[in-house]
């Protein structure tokens, strides 16, 4: 599995501005309903679901990085999209840190194994600095898009 | 004792290791100095990095091993085989 295979191009951030954990998730799930990657009558229950996920437990995982998700019925494969907030977001992290990087995923309910692919994916790339590092950098989507095709064509490890 | 000690154990959640059972062990881990390691076959995993927990993309069913060593070692492992038999306490996670 590549980070192609499921993130969408058109619902990619590189200039998130917003004050809460919630507000980020509300912008990013707005983005997949621009992009035409969620239904748009979901958008609310999909927002909601993300937002209860977070109460089990932050995926504010340490390190500037968060990846939100949860599993929805409207979707028939796993969808996601990444965001850069130059000015960090608190978002309860576990290391007490503002988030930097974000990757929502969105997966069918009875497709765990292709959300674990997907997670393995993310947490592989997101451990190699440069991507990380490069990824704060993005001036514009066009640099994520680029970003991560050398990701998936492993073009940044060290 | 300071160990090591080592435990195996099997993946019960229909889910697999996602993200919260991955983040409960990170978490319980970094309340430590221990050193713990998971171990799938040839592939092995620091305990307090959930980055690289879910790098193990353990489903259900899956057998792992912990490896615990440092002060308060054979406590930290027995936590965590424990999490495992309790099947990580998820009541409704996705």
């Amino acid at each position: 599995m590549k980070l192609s295979d499921f993130v969408v191009p058109e619902a990619i951030l590189h200039d998130l501005q917003v004050g809460s954990k919630e507000e980020a998730i509300r912008a990013m799930v707005a983005s997949m309903k621009s992009a035409g990657s969620i239904p748009a009558e979901e958008e609310e229950s999909i927002v909601n679901k993300l937002l209860e996920r977070e109460k089990l437990g932050s995926t504010g995982i340490g390190n500037g990085v968060a990846v939100p998700h949860t599993k929805h019925p409207s979707v028939d494969d796993l969808v996601a999209t990444v965001a850069i907030a130059k000015e960090g977001v608190e978002f309860e992290s576990l290391d007490g840190g503002p988030v930097y990087i974000l990757f929502l995923l969105i997966s069918p309910p009875d497709r765990s194994g292709d959300h674990l692919r997907g997670l393995e994916n993310i947490s592989r790339h997101l451990r190699n600095q440069k991507f990380c590092s490069f990824l704060r950098q993005a001036r514009n989507r066009e640099d994520i898009i680029e970003l991560l095709k050398e990701a998936d064509n492993n073009e940044l490890d060290d | 004792m300071s160990g090591p000690y080592r435990q195996n154990v099997k993946v019960k959640n229909e889910q697999g290791m996602h993200m919260i059972p991955c983040s409960r062990i990170a978490q319980l881990v970094r309340e430590t100095s221990c050193q713990v390691q998971i171990f799938r076959d040839d592939q092995v995993a620091d305990a307090r990095n959930i980055l690289d927990l879910l790098m193990l993309k353990a489903e259900v069913g899956t057998s792992l091993v912990i490896e615990s060593e440092g002060e308060g070692a054979e406590s930290i492992l027995a936590q965590i085989v424990k999490l495992f038999d309790d099947d990580f306490e998820i009541l409704s996670e996705n």
